[in-house]
């Protein structure tokens, strides 16, 4: 705030010529009093409010025919007429710039001595960079619902199948299941596809590396022209792909299918198990047929172990559930 | 407070026709009780739009007869209207005023039409900008036919689109766009609240200066507007000739 090394300045009151070193930036008088001065002369002035309100003398009172002489303010803003002015808009005979005045409603080109409507005014109806505005008629809209629940019926049906795989991992089904929630709600075609890209990378897997990856969803690639043309509807849902490690829109995998009853039983039956009544209730419904450590033709041996592991037809022990993980009836096979 | 200036109305137009413009103080606010002498102070700011696209919206019901022009003339004041087309007063059917470029949109007696001609005038307006929009009896538009936010929209249009408004009023509660009013006008009330809201549009506080307003007679006025080179309010006094129009 100090401003010692501002120089000299000359004081602000009227009449007073002093000059003073100020010690404020914002100093003005040289002394107190000269700023109460100022301050006292500022008050006592008739009209305060701006320049341009002005107090006549006594002599504008008399001319205005006032017998007390009270003061008459006058009323002088600045009032010039404006003169019309170019806008940035092109006359569209000539290409000259466009003038306008008062109000500035309308337009006029004084090359063209003529009256031209504002291009704001028809912009609202001139639109060349844009197609008009296109109503849909009711049979459109109800062949675009048609569509989208064609399209929707098929992603249901291709992720209900994927639903009902048991190869699919537990922690796969509620992606499933919201996925079908989401196709369910879609009221867009754009959202149906969002969902169809989104679908590879959601981690929808089998319970098991050997199994592959579940079916992708093609969505995209439904067309219902082709349909008709085509008998093998699996082709058009994207089976019948070999690879069973690629899943993608276009190449959704398909697995040699093997039911989980027949797996198991499979294998049950390669190692010389059947189910039967376990030993005690919740137990493990194995039974042995070909015990190790035993001769062929020995009695079977019932499992002792809790039935924790649910396999199709009954319920095993861990152990024995683990066993049966490892396909040896396939291997056999091949 | 010091006294008013009086200052006749000829002198007042003649700064309003200097300051009133969309870059600066596109809109005026018209505050008075009926019979103050709205109207007759709408017609002579009309009196500064000879050239200009003028829509008058009065959501009487019935045809008001101070809007009826002189018998060899009587579109004067805008060319009765019960809706406004695209492009109006520079393609189709011509209107009234001085260059045929007014037009005056009537009320219906069933108020669900009534909104409807002046909403769907009112989105005209927005889509095309460039009009002076008169409107008497803001507060009938704004609060009964509950078009408020439409004519706040097309307020806020003012400087963007060349939209200039002048807004009447009875009331200054429900009515749109009273914060814009660049000039405003006090005119004739009786009561001390409405004297109260009077100085309030005026941006003035203190019972000095509500007097000041319970004092207007009518077809009397106080100006205001703080635009550069502003003196401050004046009362305007001398009444207007709503028959002179400047061409």
């Amino acid at each position: 705030m100090s401003g010692a090394d501002d120089g000299a300045r000359t004081c602000g009151r009227d009449g007073c010529t002093n000059t003073f070193t100020p010690k404020r930036s914002d100093a003005r008088y040289c002394s107190d009093a000269c700023r109460a001065a100022a301050s006292r002369a500022s008050r006592t002035r008739t009209v305060r409010r701006s320049d341009n309100r002005t107090a006549a003398g006594a002599a504008g009172a008399a001319r205005a025919g006032t017998e007390t002489g009270a003061v008459v303010l006058a009323w002088e803003p600045p009032s010039l007429p404006r003169d019309p002015w170019q806008v940035n808009e092109s006359c569209p005979g000539c290409g000259d710039p466009l003038c306008t005045g008062g109000r500035g409603t309308v337009r006029a080109c004084l090359t063209c001595r003529c009256r031209v409507i504002p291009p704001g005014v028809s912009a609202p109806y001139q639109r060349a960079d844009v197609a008009a505005r296109q109503v849909k008629s009711q049979r459109e809209r109800d062949m675009e619902a048609i569509a989208l629940a064609a399209r929707k019926g098929v992603m249901l049906g291709q992720l209900a199948e994927v639903a009902e795989d048991t190869r699919l991992h537990p922690a796969s089904v509620p992606i499933v299941e919201w996925f079908a929630d989401q196709v369910r709600a879609a009221r867009t075609d754009d959202r149906l596809t969002e969902l169809a890209d989104l679908l590879p990378d959601a981690g929808i897997r089998r319970r098991h590396w050997w199994q592959g990856e579940p079916a992708a969803i093609d969505s995209s690639g439904y067309d219902d022209g082709d349909q008709a043309d085509d008998g093998d509807q699996a082709d058009d849902y994207g089976y019948g792909d070999d690879d069973p490690g690629v899943h993608g829109r276009n190449l959704p995998a398909e697995l040699p299918h093997v039911s989980m009853t027949s797996y198991y039983a499979d294998e049950l039956a390669v190692r010389g198990y059947r189910l039967g009544d376990s030993a005690r209730p919740d137990g493990c419904q194995i039974i042995e047929t070909m015990p190790a450590g035993q001769p062929p033709g020995g009695a079977p041996v019932r499992c002792g172990g809790p039935g924790t592991r649910a396999i199709p037809g009954g319920r095993v022990c861990p152990p024995h559930y683990e066993a049966l993980q490892h396909p040896m009836a396939r291997k056999a096979a091949r | 407070m010091n006294e008013l200036p009086e200052v006749p109305l000829a002198r007042v137009l003649s700064r309003v026709d200097a300051v009133w413009s969309p870059r600066a103080a596109p809109h005026h606010l018209l505050y008075g009780m009926s019979g103050s002498g709205k109207t007759t102070l709408i017609q002579a700011l009309l009196g500064l739009c000879a050239i200009e696209r003028v829509l008058i919206i009065d959501p009487k019901p019935a045809a008001d007869p101070v809007w009826d022009g002189p018998a060899d003339d009587r579109d004067r004041w805008g060319k009765p209207v019960t809706a406004i087309k695209p492009r109006f007063g520079h393609d189709g059917e011509p209107g009234g005023g001085p260059r045929r470029m007014w037009f005056r949109l009537t009320g219906a007696p069933d108020r669900a039409e009534t909104a409807r001609r002046f909403a769907n005038a009112l989105d005209i307006v927005a889509a095309e900008g460039h009009t002076v929009l008169v409107l008497d009896d803001v507060r009938e538009t704004c609060r009964q036919l509950r078009l408020a936010q439409s004519v706040d929209s097309v307020m806020n249009l003012g400087r963007s689109a060349n939209v200039c408004a002048i807004l009447s009023a009875t009331e200054t509660g429900y009515v749109a766009g009273r914060a814009q009013g660049g000039m405003v006008w006090v005119g004739h009330t009786t009561g001390l609240n409405a004297a109260k809201a009077g100085a309030e549009l005026l941006g003035w506080r203190g019972r000095e200066r509500q007097d000041t307003c319970a004092g207007i007679a009518p077809h009397h006025w106080i100006f205001s507007e703080d635009q550069p080179g502003s003196a401050g309010p004046c009362k305007v006094t001398a009444l207007p000739s709503p028959q002179r129009v400047r061409a």
